[in-house]
């Protein structure tokens, strides 16, 4: 079955479809909820949600741009629905906060799950406007129409997520340098 | 080797091509939900058939006594059935004109029938959505296509319609001789009919020149958003799942709060469909008022869904009505009104008609009441008062701030309070109760719901019901057919 023909099936509510366009695209998603959640658990509530919310709205796409962008995008919408509204707590405004971090590292010397670990870690909105920004390309005035946030305030929350990372990715450098 | 790496950089390498699966029983839960929603779409239109069917049995209840004339049902058909079958032919004249626009030298069909049937799909879109012209829009070109794929000359097809369009109105002018001022109804509709869907035309003409300029600012600031920040824009898909949001929210049909608690006052006038009296029938023809009483309780709803409600509660009913044109006397127990159960059990006062006590024959064994002398107009009193348990479907029509529902079900009355008493001017006396009444009845409700949300929360009520009383007494011969109107408010708390 073609991508066309499985989109068509999947508007006509047909389950077998349905379960194949799963398949075809759980794993590219599933990416996706683990990227913007704050662990695997919620990461796999947010995925059921999403192709709950794909499937529902699958009769409006249209065939304008791809279909696994429309689908990337309906995910981050249904996972941004559930953690933009909780507030993260601003208690440290005077201090200086760098435009950029960088650090002294080997290349693959962290391992990607516990770069994972450490985004999901992050609060709410520090790891949504990280992810955003860094991991999925959105610029500081998207994130803040969709996150209902001001541009300045997604830059400071940038800025903190990447603090804090640094510190985290430094500290696991170290403890693994040693052994 | 060690090198200077941004933390961007280095997450956004790491996360380049990362994909992960998830558990194999997700999907077997997706299905589930999916399932589930489906089971849930088939309740509520079993719920509302329910509903409509509880109408329906109210409607036929009470119609036998309403509507006894037989002439407004021939009537009304005819009224109602012909206008739209000239209209619909009418209308096939308009798109075979459109399509001579649209399309140079060939309009066709493979048979009349069918252009017909897509043509009548074309007239029900126009009525329905006079703002949507694109749904017009789509419709129009499905004519056209149709009419491509078989190909029979233009004149042939317009021959056909305008045939049929002539007997058709033919027809009609058969069905409507009789009666020129139907005729003339008919061809003003027509004409109202005929220029809406020009006005629709027009509007698709118009949505179609506006349709494309709103991509091209779009296109424009997407540009500056890419020299601005260096990345890509996704303003346009944003716009896009927002739109598709405000679908979903609106195809999404479960309610915000489930429940409702409202606890409601209301005046109620009680009175009969018919004359005839529940006391005795030698009252039947004796004027009758109905009072204004006080109903008030507590209804609590369960929201099916943002449209249909089920609602039951406790309420406490006040009804009460008087009789006119009568005499008061006092006699013995056995000539007294047998529906009357007497408190006393020696002389009572007894009510009868008036001038039935000048006539009496004294030598009648019942003669021998003697008429009590009053300063006023005598009049007899029923006081009912009923604990009444409704359960009823609300099904809402406007769901906005300001909310319009119509409703519909049935209440079981428990008799509470029944009292039958007579009062003529300074002159008051309980006589006892009736002795016909039901303990246990049973009503059919409908009525029209109107509210106003002062929050998600709050809601204010105003609700005009008619009830209509099933089986109010033990007594079948009894042709009193009471029914209760009456204005229920309260403030709804959602939760």
């Amino acid at each position: 079955m073609t991508l066309e023909e499985l989109i068509l099936n999947c508007k006509n509510q047909d389950l077998k479809a349905q379960e194949e366009l799963y398949k075809k695209f759980s794993g590219i998603l599933f990416s996706v909820c683990l990227k913007y959640s704050p662990n695997y658990h919620e990461a796999e509530d947010n995925l059921q949600d999403a192709f709950i919310t794909i499937f529902n709205r699958i009769e409006q796409f249209k065939g304008k741009g791809s279909f696994e962008g429309w689908m990337k995008r309906v995910t981050v919408n249904t996972v941004l629905q559930k953690y933009r509204k909780q507030r993260v707590f601003n208690l440290s405004n005077e201090e200086q906060l760098e435009e950029e971090a960088v650090i002294e590292i080997e290349d693959n010397a962290v391992p990607l799950d516990f770069l994972l670990k450490i985004v999901q870690e992050l609060p709410d909105r520090y790891r949504l406007v990280f992810t955003m920004y860094v991991l999925d390309d959105y610029t500081h005035k998207e994130i803040s129409e969709i996150v209902g946030i001001s541009v300045g305030t997604s830059k400071s929350n940038l800025a903190r997520a990447r603090g804090i990372l640094k510190i985290k990715v430094e500290d696991y450098y170290k403890i693994n340098q040693l052994k | 080797m060690k090198k200077k790496k941004n933390i961007d950089k280095l997450f956004k390498e790491r996360f380049k091509n990362f994909e992960a699966n998830p558990s194999p029983d997700i999907w077997n839960k997706i299905q589930a939900k999916l399932k589930e929603k489906d089971d849930r779409k088939v309740i509520p239109l079993w719920i509302k058939l329910g509903g409509v069917a509880a109408l329906f049995a109210l409607i036929f209840t009470i119609g036998n006594s309403l509507l006894n004339a037989p002439l407004n049902k021939i009537k009304a058909p005819i009224v109602n059935e012909n206008p739209a079958k000239i209209n619909s032919e009418s209308y096939n004249n308009i798109i075979v004109a459109n399509n001579d626009v649209i399309q140079d030298e060939i309009v066709s069909t493979e048979d009349k029938n069918e252009i017909k049937t897509t043509n009548e799909v074309l007239i029900k879109k126009p009525s329905n959505t006079t703002n949507n012209s694109n749904g017009v829009y789509s419709s129009k070109i499905t004519v056209v296509s149709n009419n491509k794929n078989s190909r029979v000359s233009k004149k042939q097809a317009q021959q056909h319609l305008i045939q049929d369009s002539k007997a058709i109105i033919k027809g009609q002018e058969a069905v409507a001789k009789g009666n020129t001022n139907l005729a003339d109804k008919t061809k003003d509709q027509l004409i109202n009919k005929n220029s809406e869907i020009n006005k629709n035309v027009e509007a698709v003409a118009v949505n179609e020149n506006v349709k494309d300029t709103p991509e091209n600012p779009s296109s424009t600031e997407k540009k500056e958003v890419v020299k601005e920040e260096n990345k890509k824009s996704i303003f346009d898909a944003i716009n896009e799942t927002s739109e598709e949001q405000v679908v979903i929210a609106k195809l999404d049909n479960t309610p915000d709060n489930r429940w409702e608690v409202t606890p409601n006052v209301a005046p109620v006038y009680y009175n009969s469909l018919n004359e005839g009296s529940s006391i005795d029938p030698s009252f039947s023809d004796n004027p009758k008022n109905g009072e204004l009483n006080i109903a008030y309780g507590i209804k609590v709803s369960y929201n099916l869904n943002k449209r249909l409600s089920m609602r039951s509660g406790l309420s406490n009913v006040n009804l009460s009505y008087s009789t006119t044109g009568l005499d008061l006397g006092t006699g013995p127990l056995a000539v007294s009104t047998a529906s009357i159960e007497y408190f006393s059990r020696n002389n009572v006062t007894i009510v009868v008609d008036k001038g039935a006590l000048v006539n009496q024959n004294s030598d009648d064994p019942f003669g021998n009441i003697t008429p009590k002398s009053t300063n006023g107009e005598p009049l007899l009193n029923q006081k009912i008062s009923y604990y009444e348990m409704p359960l009823e479907l609300n099904y809402t029509l406007v769901n906005k701030n300001f909310g319009i529902s119509v409703i519909g079900g049935f209440s079981t009355l428990l008799l509470a309070i029944n009292e039958v008493s007579v009062e003529a001017g300074d002159f008051n006396e309980v006589l006892g109760k009736a002795s016909n009444l039901s303990p246990l009845s049973f009503t059919t409700n409908v009525g029209l719901g109107l509210n106003y949300s002062f929050s998600k929360k709050l809601m204010f009520n105003i609700e005009p019901m008619f009830k209509y009383q099933l089986n109010p007494y033990t007594d079948s011969s009894v042709n009193f057919k009471p029914y209760y109107l009456g204005i229920y408010s309260g403030l709804s708390f959602k939760f």
